[in-house]
């Protein structure tokens, strides 16, 4: 199953430590070199389904100035998806880079 | 309460309950912590964006709620009951029919022979095949079959609307008919739990309304094998109402009769029905009403003027869309109120037992 890039970005986000919402959305800007800002109906369209499929779970929740915060971290089975995604990713990657090269377009 | 966070708590309540239980005060936090300072209203590709995901989020409700029983069955139910009402109507108008023409003297008349369209039988046979495989139990081929019939329908009002767009208006209404016969069984095919339509609806109230409509398509039939033939020379007085016609006051008499008693047997059938398939009923047949209704209230200019300019006048877009997109609004609206209405009696029950337990 091929990620889309939010869920691949979300996920990412997750990977080193578990982080809330709002975390997850500064942390996807600085991965994506500010590039994708997340909203909030997407985040939590994904983090939705994520949580169904068991990609990812709750770590804990915490009460910050009374407002809620939810931690979320990845799960074995999110890990494995995410590294199986990185390689696929990985492997296009490389091999564009590859004929590009080859094709003569330079420093691609 | 902030306005700010009472203006973003409105946005969130475009959600279904059940994701705001889950995710409201964490998406509250999210969305207040990526506000501005100062900022007082949510911004537009906020509310675009948490707009468009709550969509999502009920669109993918459809197909669960849609499935549970009642749902499944009203559809059932509805499947049936249209199917029966456009083999009716197709057997009214599929054979060849006379139409009297009144000289202008009054004293000659000649019949008017109208050819029943060619391939006019074809929906007869359509209608009766999904009745047959409703009735057996044979959902999805009901459904299938549905689907081929209403393209008959459409390809009848292309037909008609091309001959004269008056005459594809008249029709309008049997194509939303067709399209909701053929939804609502495709509805009850896909769902696990629905029981056969004639075990939802009896034999007994479906053999009334099957009578019924026999009568209605009867009497057209009699009155033109009684019609009076306007070659005698003695005068006689001729009875007419509402396109019946006879010499005899008690034939009239008889064939209105027959026509209110037919309509109020198919009316009882239906005030009948179990309450929850009766409401569902209505949704699913509220949008046939909507192409009637618009052609009654907003099309008669219209109609005069493509009548009398010596060409033929097109509908344009607005009306094109009254006639075909306002039912799909109608029909969703109408299932929506059902739902809400049914979770907020459920509700008010719910607290009423609780109320009963704490006492």
């Amino acid at each position: 199953m091929t990620l889309t890039e939010p869920t691949f970005l979300i996920l990412t986000a997750l990977a080193d430590e578990p982080r809330h919402g709002y975390g997850v959305i500064e942390e996807v800007l600085s991965i994506s070199g500010g590039r994708v800002r997340l909203r909030a109906g997407t985040l939590y369209t994904a983090l939705d389904r994520l949580r169904s499929d068991g990609w990812i779970e709750v770590e804990r929740e915490e009460v910050v100035q009374s407002r809620l915060r939810r931690y979320y971290r990845l799960t074995a089975l999110g890990a494995k998806h995410l590294a199986d995604e990185a390689t696929r990713q990985r492997h296009n990657a490389s091999v564009a880079s590859r004929r590009l090269r080859n094709a003569g377009f330079g420093a691609a | 309460m902030t306005l700010l966070e009472r203006r973003y708590r409105r946005l969130l309540a475009l959600y279904p309950w059940s994701h705001r239980r889950r995710y409201e005060e964490e998406m509250l936090t999210v969305l207040l912590a990526g506000a501005e300072p100062g900022q007082r209203r949510p911004g537009i590709r906020d509310v675009l964006n948490v707009a468009a995901a709550a969509a999502s989020v009920r669109l993918r409700a459809v197909p669960g709620a849609l499935s549970t029983f009642a749902w499944s069955a009203g559809a059932a139910v509805t499947g049936l009951l249209a199917s029966l009402a456009l083999l009716a109507g197709a057997v009214d108008q599929a054979p060849d029919r006379t139409l009297p023409i009144y000289v202008s003297d009054g004293s000659t008349v000649a019949y008017l022979l109208i050819p029943g369209r060619s391939g006019s039988w074809l929906p007869v046979a359509g209608w009766a095949a999904v009745i047959l495989c409703a009735v057996l139990g044979w959902r999805r081929p009901a459904a299938g079959l549905a689907w081929l019939a209403a393209g008959w329908e459409v390809f009848d009002f292309v037909r008609a609307y091309r001959d004269l767009p008056v005459l594809g208006v008249d029709v309008a209404w049997k194509v939303v008919l067709a399209v909701v016969a053929a939804a609502a069984l495709t509805i009850a095919g896909l769902s696990a739990a629905t029981s056969r339509a004639v075990a939802l609806i009896g034999w007994r109230r479906l053999l009334t309304i099957g009578a019924a409509l026999a009568v209605l398509l009867a009497a057209p039939l009699v009155n033109r094998l009684t019609v009076p033939s306007y070659t005698e020379t003695a005068p006689a007085a001729v009875y007419v109402i509402g396109g019946y016609e006879s010499t005899s006051a008690w034939v009239i008499l008889a064939i209105m009769v027959g026509l209110a008693a037919a309509w109020l047997m198919i009316g009882i059938a239906l005030v009948t029905l179990a309450p929850a398939i009766r409401r569902r009923l209505v949704a699913f047949m509220l949008p046939v009403a909507v192409p009637v209704l618009v052609d009654k209230l907003t099309l008669a200019g219209w109609r005069t003027s493509t009548g009398s300019m010596g060409h033929a006048i097109p509908l344009v877009p607005a009306q094109w869309l009254a006639l075909f997109g306002l039912p799909v609004l109608v029909g969703l609206a109408a299932s929506a109120y059902i739902q809400r209405r049914e979770h907020l009696l459920h509700m008010v029950k719910l607290g009423r037992s609780t109320d009963l337990a704490e006492s």
